[in-house]
């Protein structure tokens, strides 16, 4: 609207003023048809550049140019700007979805609110890639994020963290700004990390772990949920996939959940991760 | 001008008849060219607006043939003024109204029509394309 406005001034602006220029600079000495037309071709010529330059400055287009507004808002915000530098294929797939949001008409933070089960999604598929510190971050970012849903909305516990859709309204007063920043920190880490992972660039703090210790570490785990939830809680909450209807009540499958990432991250590092990584992953 | 004892002489009066005339003369064939260029350049204003319309031009190419159309409009407003013998002023201000999109059309076509006015009364024959004396 704006720079539809700003276009359609163009002209009429400079040859305006360089008209009020050639009328200030000639007076009233009298001059001929050539010298009146050089007169005020010359400043329109300069009007033109000047009104081209300023219009097209990143500081104006930011007022008038809404999707310049757009792409320099979520340039800057770093968990778009870390997918746009380590994975353009999830940074196409965050930009489409953010640009429909923005479109209707959603800032750009009530718009990363609802890119939240996208971003989930797609930071577990690259956990795997991560250092062992960013998958205990992360780790613990989730099991925050469950813990303050469930002391909350049961319900909303099960279904965030069995992966179902949620309907906008629910998603823009489910999380606190505290974990969406926190979120939000864990997201850019597992991303960063898993570039460099990819790129086979591993943290020196990664430490050792065996694979066979931890799947007795995961079967303990298991059995201790079994005691303190009963066998059919825990045997679900051990599963990767969860069913839409939970056949358990919801805040027993939450809880459980929480007790077996508590107890995962509390594991030593690489014990932990490797622990976290099979569970969310 | 010649004068003799501060009387006008009828020589120099028929200097200055003479001299009149050529200026009116001068005068009649600017606004004869300029209102031929007025009209040319409301034809090219329609064949732009068809070629955006049918996108044949686009962008920069659009821009700078609709520039290339207003100087030309600029060039015939000028000669129509001096040949209606306009102030500098307000040929100054007919410029400016050149580039106000709409507003061009409507200046050329009063210009135009001054300039018919003008024609006729002094004994040209002016058609759709221009004048002739």
């Amino acid at each position: 609207m704006m720079a539809a406005l700003l276009n359609l001034l163009f002209m009429p602006v400079c040859a305006a003023l360089s008209g009020l220029f050639l009328w200030a600079t000639a007076g009233q000495e009298p001059k001929d048809d050539r010298e009146l037309y050089r007169g005020f071709i010359w400043p329109l010529a300069a009007f033109m550049l000047l009104y081209w330059g300023t219009v097209n400055t990143d500081a104006v287009r930011m007022y008038t140019d809404p999707v310049f507004r757009m792409q320099a808002e979520m340039d800057a915000h770093p968990v778009y700007a870390a997918l746009k530098l380590t994975a353009p294929d999830d940074h196409k797939a965050l930009h489409e979805f953010l640009e429909g949001q923005m479109s209707q008409g959603l800032a750009l933070p009530e718009a990363f609110v609802q890119a939240r089960p996208l971003l989930t999604r797609l930071a577990n598929e690259r956990m795997g890639f991560a250092d062992q510190k960013t998958r205990i971050q992360w780790g613990q970012v989730t099991v925050d994020t469950l813990r303050e849903l469930q002391s909350r909305d049961p319900e909303l516990c099960y279904r965030v963290m069995s992966s179902q859709s949620l309907d906008p309204q629910t998603l823009a007063s489910a999380f606190s700004v505290g974990n969406a920043n926190a979120f939000q920190q864990a997201v850019v880490s597992v991303y960063e990390s898993a570039d460099k992972g990819m790129r086979h660039e591993r943290t020196p703090g990664d430490q050792p772990a065996d694979f066979n210790e931890a799947a007795r570490a995961f079967s303990a785990i298991r059995d201790d949920l079994a005691q303190q939830f009963g066998q059919p809680v825990s045997r679900q909450v051990s599963s990767k996939k969860l069913p839409e209807q939970p056949s358990e009540p919801a805040e027993q499958l939450c809880a459980a959940r929480i007790a077996q990432l508590d107890a995962m991250l509390a594991r030593p590092q690489g014990m932990a991760a490797m622990l976290v990584d099979s569970i969310l992953r | 001008m010649n004068q003799n004892n501060g009387h006008t002489t009828l020589e120099d009066q028929q200097d200055d008849v003479g001299e009149d005339e050529a200026d009116l003369e001068e005068r009649q064939w600017l606004a004869a060219r300029g209102q031929k260029m007025a009209v040319y350049s409301i034809l090219l204003n329609f064949v732009m607006r068809s070629a955006e319309r049918s996108g044949a031009l686009t962008g920069w190419l659009l821009e700078a043939a609709y520039l290339a159309v207003a100087l030309f409009a600029v060039a015939a407003v000028l000669k129509m003024c001096s040949g209606l013998d306009k102030s500098q002023n307000q040929k100054i201000l007919f410029m400016v109204l050149s580039f106000v999109p709409l507003v061009n059309l409507g200046i050329l076509i009063y210009l135009s029509i001054k300039t018919t006015r003008m024609l006729r009364d002094a004994g040209w024959t002016v058609g759709l394309f221009g004048a002739k004396p």
